[in-house]
């Protein structure tokens, strides 16, 4: 009898060191928990960029994604892009897949003494063949400063007026003129559309 | 569509990592084999397109399935077995004891996950705009992707040459064969290539750090690695820094595993990861460089030649290959850099100001660099006894792509120093955040602090 309550003891023993130990672990856990919180916390506050990585990168973004879910591409284009996009895509939807598009010069883009509606912050824009060809592909674009060297010049088949600009490439005359705009060069090339 | 193409790569990745090794673990393999195989696409549209086969994604799957069976043949030829041994396999999911999980671990994981949730979903939401993507590395992908070509109609137009594309399109084709895939299978955006790959790398740091610390010490610092703030904005976007940056940080960590622990298959994989470096930038053969002269060291130490040999020919063949293929193909001779040496103080100052300037800018890269240089300064008695090949290739690394924008000619260039640091170079550290929080993770001083997490 005396040895069994004496194994029962040594067992209640080692309940309560396990027990023990298990707990000590927990707390240290939760410390180091806290620790870690406060560490994220005052990152957070006092880096500027933690800050806005968080602030702006993360949340900012998950709450315009469920604010507006269900935006088309075309509308994310346009808030990325701003009018730039929106013209391509003008033309985009008024030419064929096998067009060579004569592009707006840049002085059409850009008129003297006139406020633009197109990009004027950086190299992006329909005033760049790589930019513009990315929102056109599969169509060709042509600009007026590669008539001597691109021979895809003498092959265009639409043009793409700008600030009233351009018609005077068209060999048919336009009674209504448009701002913005895109025609075939010739009425041949309308009867084929 | 896109979903069997993401598969296959996978596969394809898993079975090259079961190629060379089936030790690695659980977590290095899901990890690495997206990352490999993604890259493997690329290469073969590569080798495809020099054969003059135009690339589909339907080609892509039936090129990447026999590489596939080919890896797995003593797999197949052992059927028998493995189908026997897969008959008797007693399923035992790994006991989840929830006492067990470390308070710490879960709150840092949450985080990390979190934070991926947002560049993940950031990243598929917005289309591609920035500048250099539109105008180079997606435009190119996307006709790449749709003509089946690398030397395709931006270059070429019913045999006269008409470049219709930003100067990107000269760098090798990994970032624009990796969006070139998402076309391929009919997507509208690319965007998904970027945040898989993202994803993929931190599951692949994180099972590096396992292998040296504990998991909480591991998930912490996993967790500062993508803090980094401009390094994280731009993992939602489609540059080719992000997956430079994995490739590279990648490829010297297992080669830094490898003078570690010398097993060899740390070795391969480091390969063919600086393979996918400098076959994502220009810039890769800088560190590719150090690599080279630690193993030529190493082999010179040990007499051994063979690691040496394979380690170059491997990498070598990514980057004699393209720059051929843009010599005759896309008849563009790289003249960028001064290959002869010279010495210009005012520029050599620049660099330095510029690198001062960036590294100490908390905004882009938060307190990576000042926890490096407090950890190194701690460790200092420890220096040469502690990870000494990762602080040596980390420095010799910076000093080597460092010199590279020294060398690079700025009339040639169009663009200052000044605002090539700014931009590329800023660019560019990106890939020594990984590389720093592993060192930073790993010296005795940080063990000592946080090697008592799960004591």
């Amino acid at each position: 009898m005396g040895k069994k309550k004496k194994h029962r003891k040594k067992q209640r023993q080692k309940q309560v060191q396990t027990q023990d130990r298990s707990t000590a672990l927990r707390s240290k856990d939760i410390i180091a928990l806290i620790i870690s919180f406060l560490v994220v916390f005052v990152l957070y506050k006092t880096v500027g960029g933690y800050k806005w990585l968080w602030d702006t990168l993360v949340i900012g973004n998950i709450k315009m994604i469920r604010k507006y879910p269900d935006l088309t591409l075309e509308k994310k284009w346009e808030v990325k892009c701003g009018f730039d996009y929106t013209y391509l895509n003008f033309i985009k939807k008024n030419t064929p897949e096998d067009a060579i598009i004569l592009m707006p010069s840049d002085s059409a883009l850009y008129p003297e003494g006139q406020k633009s509606d197109f990009n004027t912050r950086n190299s992006a824009g329909v005033k760049n063949k790589a930019w513009s060809t990315y929102f056109l592909y599969p169509r060709k674009v042509v600009y007026e400063r590669e008539k001597e060297s691109n021979p895809l010049y003498t092959k265009v088949n639409y043009v793409a007026i700008a600030n009233y600009k351009g018609y005077e490439k068209l060999s048919y005359k336009i009674d209504k003129k448009q701002k913005y705009y895109v025609l075939p060069i010739s009425l041949e090339e309308e009867s084929k559309k | 569509m896109i979903v069997i193409g993401l598969i296959t790569a996978f596969v394809l990745g898993l079975s090259v990592i079961n190629f060379i090794s089936r030790d690695f673990s659980i977590l290095e393999k899901i990890g690495f084999s997206y990352i490999i195989g993604i890259g493997l696409e690329t290469l073969f549209m590569f080798i495809l397109d020099v054969m003059n086969i135009r690339f589909t994604g339907s080609i892509l799957i039936f090129v990447s399935l026999i590489c596939i069976l080919v890896l797995n043949y003593k797999n197949i030829k052992n059927s028998k077995n493995i189908i026997g041994k897969i008959r008797h396999f007693d399923l035992k999911l790994p006991k989840i004891n929830i006492k067990k999980i470390k308070l710490v671990w879960l709150f840092f994981f949450i985080l990390t996950c979190f934070l991926l949730y947002g560049s993940v979903s950031k990243c598929l939401y917005w289309p591609t705009s920035a500048y250099d993507n539109v105008t180079s590395f997606d435009l190119m992908g996307k006709v790449m992707g749709i003509e089946g070509k690398i030397y395709n109609s931006l270059f070429e137009v019913d045999g006269v040459a008409v470049r219709s594309v930003g100067t990107g399109a000269d760098y090798p084709p990994l970032v624009a064969g990796n969006f070139a895939f998402a076309y391929s299978f009919g997507s509208a955006t690319s965007k998904i290539m970027s945040a898989l790959l993202f994803v993929f790398f931190v599951i692949a740091f994180y099972s590096l750090l396992v292998k040296y610390i504990n998991k909480t010490s591991s998930m912490i610092f996993t967790f500062f690695m993508i803090i980094a703030p401009e390094m994280f904005a731009f993992t939602s976007l489609s540059t080719s820094n992000i997956p430079f940056m994995i490739y590279t940080a990648s490829a010297i960590i297992t080669l830094f595993i490898w003078f570690d622990k010398k097993e060899k298959k740390y070795l391969f994989i480091s390969s063919i990861l600086m393979f996918f470096s400098t076959w994502a930038r220009g810039e890769g053969i800088a560190f590719f460089g150090v690599a080279f002269v630690m193993l030529l060291f190493d082999s010179i130490k040990n007499k051994n030649w063979k690691e040496l040999l394979i380690y170059s020919s491997i990498v070598l063949f990514s980057i004699i290959s393209w720059n051929l293929y843009l010599k005759f193909t896309i008849e563009i001779t790289q003249n960028r850099f001064i290959t002869h040496l010279f010495w210009d103080y005012s520029k050599f100052l620049k660099i330095l100001t510029g690198v001062k300037t960036l590294i100490t800018n908390t905004n882009l890269y938060g307190i990576s660099f000042y926890m490096f240089f407090l950890v190194f300064l701690l460790n200092i008695k420890n220096l040469f006894k502690d990870k000494i090949h990762l602080v040596i290739m980390i420095l010799l690394s910076l000093s080597a792509y460092s010199s590279l924008f020294y060398q690079i000619d700025n009339e040639v260039q169009r663009a200052s120093i000044e605002s090539l640091m700014m931009s590329s170079y800023k660019r560019g550290l990106f890939t020594f955040i990984p590389l720093i929080w592993f060192y930073i993770s790993m010296t005795k001083i940080t063990n000592f602090v946080f090697g008592r997490l799960e004591d």
